[in-house]
């Protein structure tokens, strides 16, 4: 049982806007609005309902509001920069907040990330646990990045690069970028075995 | 068919959205203490430190458990019960020099930890490349 059971939370860990980082603040966060949204799948994809999702991510300027990240780019007050949702019933998720920047990060010369959101999942076993990023499509830090290239199977890599969804965008409001999550693990009902 | 999602590091910068533990303008979804007033059992606080490849104390490690209650039911819906998965950072803050610390209630039946086969205890996130 104990590798079938999975991390439980209690749902009033996870608040109404809690999936929403433009409006955790007094005043909107500086830069380009999109929304954030997929599906979290087992691996025959079926829809992982109701698992927690978390997000963390630098400001539109390349900054994290984490106290260790020295990088001279402004802070902005109106944005921390993480986020929390649960999937529903068909594992659907959504968030709402800024396209982050880019940010050098001194691995070697010249070094930039490409913008990403980093993801925490849970999924219904521990098992199928995954901390991960999310890039933004066609980003031409992607050949230099060697941490996006430490995936080294192409097709694996692509999967952590999301798509531009226009059917979701919401005009005059905010561009729609989709990232699906396939977890480890079939999510069949487990068998009672201790 | 489709393909797992790779992992990627969690980077040095994890701390405010899933650990924040008052420092930043973000709430906690897990704490250490595991304790719920409806528990029964002996209370037991586990406590240690975490270190790198070269011995060094990594002093903001994340770490998550998760085990069975008392009566070795789990949390999980899969199971019936009380018991709750939380996660803790280490920190000087709270406790001697890196170390780490949950309060929890031992299982009557639960081998987890030695179940698991060491390729698949994947409950310890470490920035594994500086500035990620």
């Amino acid at each position: 049982m104990s590798e079938l059971t999975g991390p439980v939370y209690g749902h009033e860990a996870v608040r109404e806007r809690d999936n929403d980082l433009t409006v955790q603040h007094s005043g909107e966060p500086i830069g380009e609005r999109i929304i954030v949204h997929g599906w979290v799948l087992d691996e025959d994809g079926r829809g992982v309902a109701n698992t927690l999702v978390e997000l963390w991510q630098a400001n539109a300027c390349g900054r994290y509001v984490h106290v260790v990240d020295r990088h001279p780019a402004p802070l902005d007050l109106n944005f921390t920069g993480a986020g929390r949702a649960l999937t529903d019933a068909q594992g659907h998720y959504r968030f709402v907040t800024i396209k982050p920047g880019a940010y050098p990060w001194g691995n070697h010369y010249n070094a930039w990330r490409p913008a990403h959101i980093h993801f925490s999942v849970f999924g219904h076993s521990f098992l199928s646990r995954i901390v991960t990023q999310m890039y933004f499509p066609n980003d031409p830090l992607f050949t230099f990045d060697p941490i996006f290239n430490s995936v080294a199977d192409e097709k694996a890599r692509m999967r952590m690069v999301s798509s531009f969804d226009p059917e979701n965008t919401r005009p005059d409001w905010a561009l729609a970028y989709r990232f699906d999550i396939v977890l480890r693990g079939r999510n069949a009902t487990p068998q009672e075995n201790h | 068919m489709t393909g797992i999602t790779p992992s990627q590091t969690v980077g040095p910068y994890f701390k405010y959205g899933l650990t924040p533990n008052g420092e930043y303008a973000w709430n906690d979804a897990f704490g250490n203490d595991l304790v719920t007033p409806d528990v029964t059992g002996e209370r037991i606080r586990i406590e240690g430190q975490v270190f790198d490849g070269d011995g060094q104390a990594v002093a903001d490690a994340m770490l998550e458990i998760w085990q069975a209650d008392g009566q070795g039911r789990f949390g999980d819906p899969q199971d019936a019960a009380h018991c709750r998965t939380r996660r803790f950072v280490g920190s000087a803050v709270v406790a001697p020099i890196n170390t780490v610390a949950f309060r929890s209630v031992p299982s009557s039946r639960d081998p987890c930890p030695v179940r698991v086969a060491s390729h698949r205890r994947r409950t310890l996130s470490l920035p594994s490349m500086p500035g990620a």
